[in-house]
């Protein structure tokens, strides 16, 4: 029984995994596989089983079956595919140069990357090479060796609270280790980063209606399902979670977003919403920082994807030039001259 | 089969029945433990009401008793909000106790007003320097706090004896290790005529409004709470943990301390080695009994100090020890923890499919 | 200046230095053991408390020494199952309850001595562990002479070093404990028992730490008094931390600390009332506190140490 065992692998490298799970196969032995990565789902099955609520809603032969009726399956209504639009990509919101960052096996080395308004780079690569360097060096918790690194223009902040303040909005990576307070309620959350501007705070003392009233509109416009702003928010389900967890990143229109691992966990319906909003916000003229273990997400919302690798970052290159096996070749530490062109020149 | 199921909300009724019944069952734990032990449960039972509730002397003892105990408990409290472990709290009494008896046995003479209000900043700010040691160890250092307020609270005894013995001692005491007495101008007033209980409950009962509405009012509060409930994130979303840490060891260590304060200046009078008998360790009962709610704080200790005015009454005439009341408050420590699972869990019986 | 040297140089010293620290070793045995698995028993305290009374009084009520230290054992045990009940089945709080077994067990006890022995003022007396005068150690300059005057107990502590460290290191238990207080998802996906584990632990450990108060009341002296424990379970805790939960160390951790209260103690007669007694007695707390701060930067925690498991959370 296999559960999710591709999340740290190169698609290589799943490749691999899969002839030999053949192999086993065919020497008799029952594979279980569980994975919502569908394109590995159908390479790999012989027959699907699809579970939605505690049930199953499907079993069927692998035979015929698309990605979209799965999907559809899923989620139990038609879902939506979109390609990003292409952008028309404003002045630079993010400009690293010569970074240098971190220590140990996550550092990040020599890396030169502009984010601009309106645009969403996606950052691939299997989880240790250097993203959670990066991105905590975008959410505030890391500052750099050598090298520069500006928002909107000037340096970048060096605590969350100044990240916050400069309009970066920020998802972290793992939201029960380091993004919600469990036990607080949906409104104490919302208003975490605010939690000392004017709307929220007279002299000291906490505006408890307006902390009311900001969380009302956040669970109408995200869709957060629960019982109302005071709920604890540790008895949300996960999607609604991240989703409050989102409109707390977007609140205040942020003119850079740092999503990491998005929807992780989510199911298709909640990332759905996710994705939705992200793409809103670039629509919008937001720079977006997307950093994912999901082929299928940075394919469905970059525009441009850089592949991180040991700590170097090879320059993003537009998603149309890329697939699966550049990115793969990329994320092994080899990559195509896909990659070569274009080297970042930061205003 | 028996299934714990997280509950989404926990009804009023239950956040106080539990604590209740489970002071109750660690009283009838400790008398069947008694009962074993030969004595006349019955009629010590009917001795620990008595003395702790059945007459007018009875009553203000127990309330001067609970004074000290409602400071000690609200500074676990508070301390265990944030998840800071404060295990320091009889160190820190004793820190306040003695500020309290340097500044206000002679050395300064100020009328009333100003003299008391002196005396309990300088008793509160001991108690807090006592615990910010620790807190700074584990902030910068991270080094655990619960055994450095622990072994603080041994050292501080100690430092306590030497001034007792050597600089603070009192040299009209006839040899006694005791210090001078706290001036007239500071003393705290007695509240009722020939009886010991005086104005530190009312210094005691403000403090557990003020703990109150800070918690649950102000944005300091507010922080204290989100760095124990989930540091990472508290952190992550902004807030500075570690000076929020220091904020909660302030408070939490001026409380211990004002409990000295008010030891010294409402009850004994002045200072000795043995001003505690084991405040510190009784506040986090205390605290746990009120599910670490500052208000609830105030009729938990009520509880606590009535088992031990009790269990005095009833050592005195049966000749019982009264280290019963302690058994009866670690009983209660142990009873609450229980009835906390059923607090935030709801028992469901699954019968096998 | 020179006799603050010599003291180093008398077997009575290191008799001393050993004595005082077997209770230490007992108990960091006791709380390394218990870490490993993932839990930390803040009960010590109490249980020193306990064990040294349990010991004592079986001994005082005609039972042999040996059946005295197992009875004193055995109550550690049952104080260790008790933590067990609350942190490892029930998941509650490590800190409270070793706290709430802590106050349990000194005041049972306290309340247990008083029942006995409702109206007596001076601590009724038993025969104790004699020491074993081993004469042919003595070859052995100065430590010779001060081993030869310990008593068993005390060799059934290094015995226990040795025990700890080959089960440990050297055993699948020890393997299997020393996962459970790193990585207990990955005891679990192996079939072995969590709490069956940090349960056995807990009781094993928990025993040490009783047969450490026992020594007090059977060996070092032969009667109990309140407050003989004065805060030896809480440096055992910091020891433990000091000696990188490792038995070994452990050892010698202990033997430190002995030395150093040994030391502090023939330093209070030399310095004769020019400083206070206090500040000697200080000494030792203030020395577990330092031990602490050099240690704690790069201290390897057992990963898991304080998380209840819970199985199949993720």
């Amino acid at each position: 029984m296999l559960d999710e065992p591709t999340a740290v692998l190169t698609p290589q490298e799943a490749d691999s995994l899969f002839a030999a799970l053949r192999l086993l196969a065919a020497s008799g032995l029952a594979v279980l596989f569980i994975s919502h990565k569908l394109p590995e789902v159908l390479a790999l099955s012989h027959r699907i089983v699809v579970l939605r609520g505690g049930r199953k809603v499907a079993d069927r032969p692998a035979l015929g079956a698309d990605r979209h009726s799965i999907a559809t399956l899923m989620v139990g209504r038609e879902v939506e595919v979109e390609r990003p639009a292409p952008p028309q990509p404003g002045p630079p919101v993010l400009a690293l140069s010569g970074l240098h960052a971190g220590a140990g096996r996550d550092q990040l080395r020599d890396i030169d990357l502009v984010v601009r308004a309106g645009e969403i780079v996606g950052i691939a690569g299997v989880s240790g090479n250097g993203q959670q360097t990066l991105a905590a060096l975008v959410a505030g918790l890391e500052r750099p060796t050598t090298g520069r690194f500006d928002v909107l223009g000037a340096p970048g902040g060096t605590t969350p609270s100044d990240m916050v303040k400069r309009g970066v909005g920020r998802l972290s990576e793992d939201r029960h280790r380091d993004g919600m307070v469990g036990e607080m309620s949906v409104a104490e959350n919302l208003v975490m980063e605010r939690r000392r501007d004017s709307a929220f705070n007279r002299a000291g003392f906490q505006r408890g209606a307006a902390m009311q009233e900001a969380a009302r509109q956040a669970i109408h416009a995200f869709d957060v399902r629960c019982p109302g702003p005071d709920s604890t928010l540790r008895l949300l389900s996960g999607g609604n979670i991240q989703k409050l967890l989102l409109a707390r990143a977007l609140a205040g229109n942020p003119r850079l977003i740092l999503a990491n691992q998005p929807t992780r966990g989510l199911d298709i319906g909640a990332t759905e919403q996710v994705h939705g909003r992200l793409r809103q916000a670039a629509a919008k003229g937001a720079a977006v920082l997307l950093i994912s273990e999901d082929l299928d997400e940075l394919f469905a919302l970059s525009h441009r994807i850089a592949v991180m690798h040991a700590g170097l970052m090879t320059p993003a290159v537009d998603a149309a030039r890329l697939d699966v096996s550049a990115i793969g070749l990329a994320m092994a530490g080899q990559a195509s001259p896909r990659f070569a062109p274009d080297r970042e020149v930061a205003a | 089969m028996i299934r714990f199921e997280p509950r989404a909300s926990t009804p009023l009724v239950l956040l106080v029945i539990v604590p209740v019944l489970s002071a109750l069952a660690a009283l009838g734990s400790a008398l069947l433990i008694l009962a074993l032990s030969g004595a006349p449960t019955a009629r010590a039972a009917g001795l620990l009401v008595q003395g702790a509730a059945g007459s007018v002397f009875a009553i203000t003892e127990t309330l001067t008793r609970a004074t000290p105990l409602i400071l000690t408990g609200l500074a676990a409290a508070v301390a265990f909000r944030a998840k800071l472990w404060n295990i320091g709290a009889e160190g820190q009494l004793y820190a306040g106790a003695l500020a309290a008896t340097a500044v206000g046995t002679g050395i300064i003479t100020l009328p009333p007003l100003l003299m008391i209000p002196l005396i309990c900043i300088a008793g509160a700010a001991a108690g807090a320097l006592a615990l910010l040691g620790p807190v700074l160890l584990k902030a910068k250092l991270s080094v655990d706090e619960v055994v450095t307020t622990l072994l603080l609270n041994f050292i501080i005894l100690l430092f306590v004896q030497m001034m007792l013995e050597g600089p603070m001692k009192d040299p009209m005491g006839m040899g006694w290790p005791q210090t001078s007495p706290i001036i007239d101008e500071g003393v705290l007033p007695r509240l009722v005529a020939q009886m010991r209980l005086h104005a530190g409950i009312v210094i005691a009962l403000a403090a557990s409004l003020f703990v109150h509405v800070l918690m649950t009012r102000t944005v300091a509060g507010y922080e204290m709470r989100a760095v124990g409930g989930n540091a990472s994130a508290a952190r992550f979303a902004g807030i500075p943990v570690s000076a929020t840490l220091v904020k909660t060891a302030l408070l939490s260590g001026a409380l211990a301390g004002l409990a000295g304060v008010s030891e010294v200046a409402g009850l004994k009078g002045y200072l000795t080695s043995d001003l505690s008998p084991g405040f510190g360790y009784s506040g986090i009962v205390v605290a746990m009994l009120a599910a670490l709610n500052p208000l609830a704080v105030v009729p938990a200790a009520i509880f606590v100090a009535g088992v031990f005015v009790g269990a005095d009454t009833m050592s005195r005439t049966l000749g019982i020890s009264n280290y019963f009341a302690d058994l009866v408050v670690a009983l209660a420590l142990l009873c609450v923890l229980i009835g906390s699972l059923f607090t935030r869990y709801r028992l469901r019986l699954v019968r096998a499919a | 200046m020179m006799d603050a040297f010599d003291i180093l140089l008398q077997a009575n010293f290191w008799a001393a230095a050993i004595r005082i620290a077997t209770p230490f070793i007992f108990g960091v045995l006791g709380a390394l053991i218990c870490e490993r698995a993932g839990v930390l028993n803040l009960g010590i305290e109490g249980i020193f408390v306990a064990g040294a009374l349990s010991g004592w009084l079986a001994v005082y009520l005609g039972a042999g020494l040996w059946t005295g230290i197992g009875v004193a054992a055995l109550v550690g045990a049952c104080l260790g199952l008790l933590h067990g009940c609350f942190t490892v089945i029930l998941g509650l709080s490590q800190h409270v309850t070793g706290i709430g077994i802590t106050l349990f067990a000194t005041s049972a006890s306290y309340f247990g001595y008083r029942v006995a022995f409702p109206t007596v003022t001076s601590p009724p007396r038993i025969e104790a562990f004699k020491p074993l005068n081993l004469d042919i150690l003595s070859v052995i300059p100065v430590i010779g002479p001060a081993l030869a005057q310990q008593t068993a107990l005390t060799w059934v502590a290094f015995v226990c070093v040795a025990l700890t460290g080959l089960v440990l290191y050297r055993t699948p238990l020890g393997l299997a404990i020393r996962a459970v207080g790193d990585n207990p998802a990955s005891v679990d996906a192996q079939g072995l028992s969590v709490a069956g584990l940090r349960m056995g632990a807990l009781a094993v450990g928990s025993a040490l730490m009783a047969v450490g108060g026992a020594f007090l009341t059977m060996s070092a002296f032969n009667a109990f008094f309140f407050g003989m424990i004065n805060g030896r379970g809480w440096v055992c805790i910091a020891l433990t931390v000091f000696a990188s939960w490792r038995p070994g160390k452990a050892l010698l951790g202990a033997l430190l600390f002995g030395a150093f209260d040994a030391y502090q103690v023939r330093l209070q007669t030399l310095a004769g009332g020019v400083v206070p007694s206090q500040i000697f007695l200080m000494m030792p707390f203030i020395l577990s506190i330092i031990a602490l701060i050099l240690v704690a930067r790069k201290a390897d925690y057992p990963r898991a140490l304080m998380r209840p498991f819970i199985k199949g959370e993720r």
